[in-house]
Parts: structure tokens; sequence; C-alpha cells
């Protein structure tokens, strides 16, 4: 019987299990997971990794409440919650990147202290203060020396191969996450990349080698023949793990022209407009304080990064991977702490995946807000893709309490833009009536009209 | 005759016999990359967004990293 507490896809580790109470996270440590975990914390390695920031702060505690009653538990750990969890078939390609490097040099430091990873998932990692966190803190088991790394086949379908597809066929290959939740088939993977990547010794060895002799050896699962047992020494290991780090560290991301490239050096109005829109956005911010806030279709992070330093989290989504991958790398390179760039299609959000679609959340379960920004994405919404207001009305109203809506009038450039090539029959398409599919879930209406502009920014509260 | 490796999660005979192959592979391909890369004139990545690391705080930087050789167990 579990919990009712407990993270429904916190089920395949008999080491440990997640449950989260009282909005905090708890990690709990079975007997099974006693011996690694106690060696995880006496070599040294959780102290090391937590000073670098590599893995999610934690601390042992008692046993946080009466419902958290389990047998069998050596051990409760308290760790810190990731504001939004996001998922790899969210990440933008450098997201994904970072995440692979920092789980190889999880596992080479590891190797260091005497450990291994036992799964190198995607799942593993999360956004987390503007840079991937492991947060599996039971993903560490003693090594065993002559033994090859056990993840080595989950890291290369969970990262190699999409990472690889995505830098040499298209950036889009990474949503194919949401079918499969263990990660590429490396066959897949092999069939797809170009034929030119058999050049490529590292291509060569882990992607379509690999994948040869994972059909070879499909019926003796988990044996290993007698005369190769032993030759793996942990020097040999390391090279191995240095070599395919190097090889993760050199994949370029591509650079294809997506529909969102120039925006910003495209716009409808003027640069006095553009300001005033800013201005209002943060005023309006500034009164309401929030804590959480989404910015729906946010481009580069343009507005998200408008908003009071007092926001503690921007969730900041949108269509296009390039648009997404530009505003992570900023948010790195810079080191924005609050900003959650995401890749989602708002018109076909994540679902929820995974047995019983509960493993992995929805996108519409996450993303919660205290206010939600809609700036210049209703007429893709309601003209782009036939949606009636009503809908977008009842997308924000679930997402939070309130929501800023920029309004794009018909006459707008942009607008027509998306009418040139079709029949307009969206003659309901204006702000009388989408101010009235709003009332319908919204109290209280303020309109604020973008001077130099047809636009009006429209705050919708509960 | 053959060995059992028991893990939580399936290691995969294919992939476990593909290290134990390649292991020698790398180490023979690193013998020679630099006197590819000598030329080829390729050099090695310099592309800051690459480097994992430039995100690391500053207390990484300053602190016991965790890939530090003088953190080894060994």
């Amino acid at each position: 019987m579990t919990s009712s507490a407990q993270n429904f896809g916190s089920f395949r580790d008999p080491a440990g299990r997640v449950f989260e109470l009282d909005n905090k996270i708890y990690r709990s440590v079975t007997n099974v997971g006693q011996k690694d975990y106690q060696f995880f914390l006496d070599s040294g390695l959780a102290e090391s990794l937590q000073k670098s920031n590599w893995i999610i702060p934690f601390r042992q505690v008692e046993r946080p409440e009466a419902e958290l009653a389990q047998d069998n538990v050596y051990a409760w750990l308290s760790v810190d919650k990731v504001p939004f969890i996001s998922y790899p078939y969210e990440w933008s390609f450098h997201q994904l990147k970072d995440s692979a490097v920092l789980t190889l040099k999880i596992q080479l430091a590891a190797l260091k202290k005497g450990m291994s990873l036992k799964d190198a998932s995607a799942y593993n990692v999360q956004m987390y203060k503007g840079r991937p966190i492991f947060i599996d803190l039971l993903s560490f088991e003693c090594y065993e020396e002559g033994k090859p790394w056990v993840a080595y086949r989950q890291f290369v379908m969970h990262f190699l191969a999409p990472l690889l597809l995505m830098s040499k066929r298209d950036i889009r290959f990474s949503e194919m996450f949401r079918n499969w939740i263990d990660g590429f088939p490396l066959d897949f993977a092999s069939k797809n990349l170009p034929w030119t990547t058999h050049w490529s010794p590292s291509c060569l060895v882990h992607i379509h080698w690999h994948a040869k002799l994972l059909r070879k050896y499909e019926s003796t699962r988990g044996e290993v023949p007698d005369k190769t047992v032993g030759n793996m020494s942990k020097e040999k290991l390391t090279k191995f793990l240095e070599g395919l780090l190097d090889y993760v560290q050199s994949i370029k991301a591509p650079h294809p022209t997506t529909e969102w490239g120039d925006y910003y050096n495209d716009l409808n109005y003027s640069d006095a407009a553009f300001k005033f829109k800013q201005e209002i956005v943060g005023q309006i911010c500034q009164r309401l304080d929030p804590k959480v806030v989404c910015d729906l279709g946010a481009n580069c992070g343009e507005f998200s990064r408008v908003l009071p330093k007092t926001v503690s989290t921007i969730i900041s989504p949108d269509i296009d991977p390039v648009a997404v991958d530009k505003n992570y790398v900023q948010v790195r390179t810079q080191k924005e702490t609050n900003i959650y760039p995401i890749l989602q299609d708002l018109t076909n959000p994540s679902p929820g995946i995974g047995f019983l679609n509960r493993e992995r959340k929805s996108f519409m379960e996450r993303a919660r807000c205290d206010v939600s920004l809609s700036l210049a994405l209703i007429h893709h919404l309601c003209i782009g893709n036939n949606l009636p207001f009503d809908y977008v009305a009842r997308m924000l109203s679930s997402l939070g309490d309130r929501a800023i809506l920029e309004f794009v009038p018909k006459q707008d450039s942009q607008v027509q833009r998306l009418l040139s090539s079709r029949e307009d029959i969206f003659p309901e398409y204006d702000l009388d009536h989408c101010i009235s599919a709003f009332r319908s879930y919204f109290l209280s209406v303020e309109t604020f009209p973008i001077s130099d502009s047809d636009r009006t920014l429209i705050l919708f509260s509960k | 005759m053959s060995t059992i490796l028991i893990a939580y999660l399936d290691p995969f005979t294919g992939s476990m016999v593909l290290q134990l192959l390649a292991a020698g592979f790398v180490g023979f391909l690193a013998f020679f990359k630099p006197i590819i890369n000598l030329f080829t004139g390729k050099k090695k990545s310099e592309d800051k967004l690459d480097d994992w690391d430039e995100t690391a705080s500053e207390k990484s930087s300053t602190s016991d990293a965790a890939d530090s050789d003088n953190n080894s167990a060994e």
C-alpha cells in the first residue's frame, strides 16, 4: 500500500521513495538502500557534490510526519523543492546537453570516491536556479572493480541519441521523448542518423555498434561472456567515460531559421509602444506582487526579464525550440536564477505520461501561477488555431487567479499576416467579444490601451 | 559459462560487451587523436556555452569541486 503523499513516479528503485507533504519534499532511504546511502555520506561524495551545487541540497531528518509511516525505512531526507518541474521533452538543446554533461561529470566524480551511478535517466536531472541539478540522491551505488557502467545504455538512450538526432537531423527530435519514457531506442537512432555519422568513430561506437550489439545479445540479458569479465579496470572505465564526455561536449547545436528567429526585429509597433508595454507589465506585477508568473509564449524571455525581482519563479514556455534555447543560454550565462524556459505548444501542452498517465505530470498540472502573462499570443491561439475566446479564458483561469493579456486587434499587421492566406472566419474577433468571454471566468477587468499602437493590455482578476 | 550481473536497472549484455570492447578502441583513438588533429587543424571547442562548468557557482570554483583530483578517495 503506498502513501497518498508518495510521488506516483517514484516506484522503480527499491532503495527509497519520494514524498510530498505540506509543499515539502522528503525522500525515504529503505534498508535496501542503506549500505549505498551510508557509503555516499561516509566517502565524502555527498558533501563534495553538494558543495559543487551538482546535486539538490538535502539534509537527514527525523521521520517528518505520522502520515509518512513506512516499513523498512533506514533514513529520511528533507530535500529542497524544485519550483517548477520540467521534463526532457520540454528542454532545449543546451538544457539537454548540459544535463548530459552534468550526469557524466557526476559519474566520474563518483568513480573517484568508489561509487557509480546505477541509473542515468534524464529524469534524474531538473532545472534549478538557472542550471541543471541532479535530484536522484539514491542513484549512487558502491563501485565494483572490473564492472562496466550499468547505466551506460540508459545514458546513451536518454542523452546521447537525442542530442545527436537534434544536432545532425532536426532539433525537434527531442519531443519524441514523450513517446519513449525510457529514452530513444538505439536501433531507431542508428537508422535515423545521417549515414555520414558512421565516419565519426564515437558515433560509430556509441550508437551504431551499440545498436547492433544490443540486437545480437537481446536473448542473453544480464549475462556477460566469461572471457570479457574483469577486463574493464577502473582506469579503463574512467578513460571510456572521459571519451564519452568529450564527445558529448563536442556536439553542436543546429541553427535552423524558425518562425520566431527575428521576432523582436520585426515588430509591428514602435519602440515607444514596446517600452510602454514593458513598463505597464512591470507596474502591474509590482502592484500584484506575484511569486510565480507564467509568461506564456515567452519567445526568448524578453518580458520575463522585466518582471520585478520579487517574482521568485517565472515559467517561460514557448513553442519555438531555438527561442527556448536562446532564453536558456541567457539564463545560464547571466546566472538568472528565477527563469524557467521550457518548450511548450499551448495548443497541445505536455500530457501526463507513463503508467496510468501519472508518472510525469501534464503541463497544466505543473504550471500553476499567481499571474499569467499572454503577450502577443491571443491572435496565434484564436486565429492561428481557431480557438474560441472562451477556451483561452478557460486555460488562463485554470493557470492562475490573474491574467494579463495583450489583445491584438484584426487590423494589426501580425493578424493580417495570419489572415493573408486564409478566409477570415472570425467575425467576432474583437476586444469586446474577448472581454465578454473572459468575464465568465474573471470578475474584474482593467484595460490599458498601448499608446502608439492599436493593441490593448487587459488585466483579468478573479 | 557466463557471469550474471545483478542490478536494479537491466544493464543489457550488448551494452556491457560494447564497453569492454570500446574501452580498448577509445584508448587507441585517444593515442592518435592529437596526431590526427595536427593534420586536420581541429582544435578543442572554444565555445564557452558548451562548457557546463561555466554555470558552476562561485562556491564550486573556490571550494573543493567534486571533480578535483585532490578529492580522490583512492
